[in-house]
């Protein structure tokens, strides 16, 4: 690694090995290039997703349809702003969600983005994988990036894991009869590459690396963002903050948003469904142990 | 049913794109009335295999439903399929 820095990016002084802007053949390690990071197994790695700089392009998505071949779903106008994906699905791994703020309008228009609110979504790669403990095939894995990955050949579309994801990202497909969601391009991590995704964003609102990096680097940005005037500005998922709720520790892809979780569609206090498996079987007995004393105190009433 | 030969030129998961002679390409998913699996599909794109693919529409999406493939002869293009995976 180097010192030269884009935005404010680290970035490797391999760059100065590559002059030309078209290439021939894969270049090893090609995320040191892109992302500033190289890829290696046993790893962990994850998105920063800094909503305050993203422009709601939908590079991403068009990104991630691209390389991971997925067809346009959703089709027909949704009549929800600009937004003509609507929502995460078994064919759409980002959404870039359009949030119209409509108490600020029309009588006062501030600058940037004031009356926007723009939010590039896409699986958390959770450390504690809600939809991994409800996978009873063993399909939904960590793979050596640390990263969640429906393995296609194992799942049996039972669909357990989509209820378990408390963000409503894992879906299943109906055509296939298979779960499916962001692999944070596992095939590309292997091969050295940055996510597509975050490859094509041009604000860089989408930063892939390693977690702790990130963490640092969100951190950092959080601090300046309070200095210069956004005390809304706070983290969704990093470590037992918000979003990172009810065991799930934190989220590998997380959030700098500016306004409460639920105006992103995200829920405020996420929690994993394994957690509600003791109390529900305990609260379940106990109910059939109230019923089983009030049909005795009946029956032994009546003889 | 409708039918189309081609090239696959690249899959993912249940997901393949094929190439006609004319030159469009058309996405497909892999129904799971098909009987082959996601996992047989990568040796079809790295060979470049040619197919003819039975397919219908499907309205919610931008792409097709496979329901069988037929690999056809490397040598013998055009000239009879062998039969690789049908519903
Ligand atoms: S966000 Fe949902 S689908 Fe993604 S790893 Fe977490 S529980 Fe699984
Ligand atoms: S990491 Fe890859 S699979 Fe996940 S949203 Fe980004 S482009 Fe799609």
């Amino acid at each position: 690694m180097g010192a030269a820095m884009i935005a404010g990016l680290p970035l490797s002084n391999r760059v100065r090995d590559y002059p030309e802007s078209e290439f021939r053949h894969p270049l090893p390690h090609e995320a040191e290039l892109t992302a500033g990071v190289r890829i290696e197994p046993g790893r962990s790695y994850g998105f920063f997703t800094d909503t305050t700089v993203c422009i709601g392009c939908k590079a991403c998505e068009v990104a991630c349809k691209e390389w991971n071949n997925l067809p346009a779903d959703n089709l027909g106008l949704t009549g929800d702003s600009y937004d003509n994906t609507g929502h995460l699905s078994a064919n759409t791994w980002r959404h870039v969600a359009f949030i119209e703020q409509m108490a600020d309008r029309p009588t006062e228009m501030r600058p940037f983005q004031s009356n926007w609110l723009m939010m590039s979504d896409v699986c958390k790669h959770c450390h504690n994988p809600p939809c991994m403990e409800a996978c009873p095939t063993g399909a939904l894995f960590k793979t050596e990036f640390d990263t969640v990955v429906v393995q296609q050949d194992i799942c049996n579309g039972c669909g357990y894991c989509v209820p378990a994801c408390p963000f409503g990202v894992v879906d299943l497909n109906p055509l296939d009869g298979k779960a499916h969601k962001c692999t944070l391009c596992y095939d590309r991590l292997k091969g050295g590459l940055e996510p597509a995704c975050a490859k094509s964003c041009p604000t860089d609102s989408i930063q892939f690396g390693e977690v702790a990096d990130l963490q640092q680097r969100a951190a950092k940005r959080l601090e300046h963002l309070h200095a210069v005037g956004v005390p809304s500005a706070y983290l969704y998922g990093a470590p037992d903050g918000p979003g990172a709720t009810g065991g799930l520790k934190y989220l590998n892809a997380f959030f700098l948003l500016t306004d409460r979780p639920e105006v992103y569609n995200l829920p405020e206090a996420p929690t994993r469904p394994s957690d509600r498996v003791a109390p529900s079987l305990l609260s379940g007995l106990a109910a059939v142990a109230g019923l089983a004393v009030a049909a005795v105190a009946l029956f032994s009433r009546r003889d | 049913m409708k039918r189309v030969e081609g090239t696959v030129l690249f899959t993912q998961e249940s997901r393949f794109m094929l190439e006609t002679d004319a030159g469009e390409r058309h996405l497909f998913i892999l129904s799971h009335k098909a009987s082959a699996e996601a996992q047989q599909l990568p040796p079809l794109q790295h060979r470049q295999a040619r197919v003819r693919v039975t397919y219908d529409n499907d309205p919610a999406i931008i792409g097709y439903a496979a329901h069988a493939i037929d690999v056809l002869p490397e040598q013998r293009r055009g000239q009879g399929a062998r039969q690789w995976a049908r519903q």
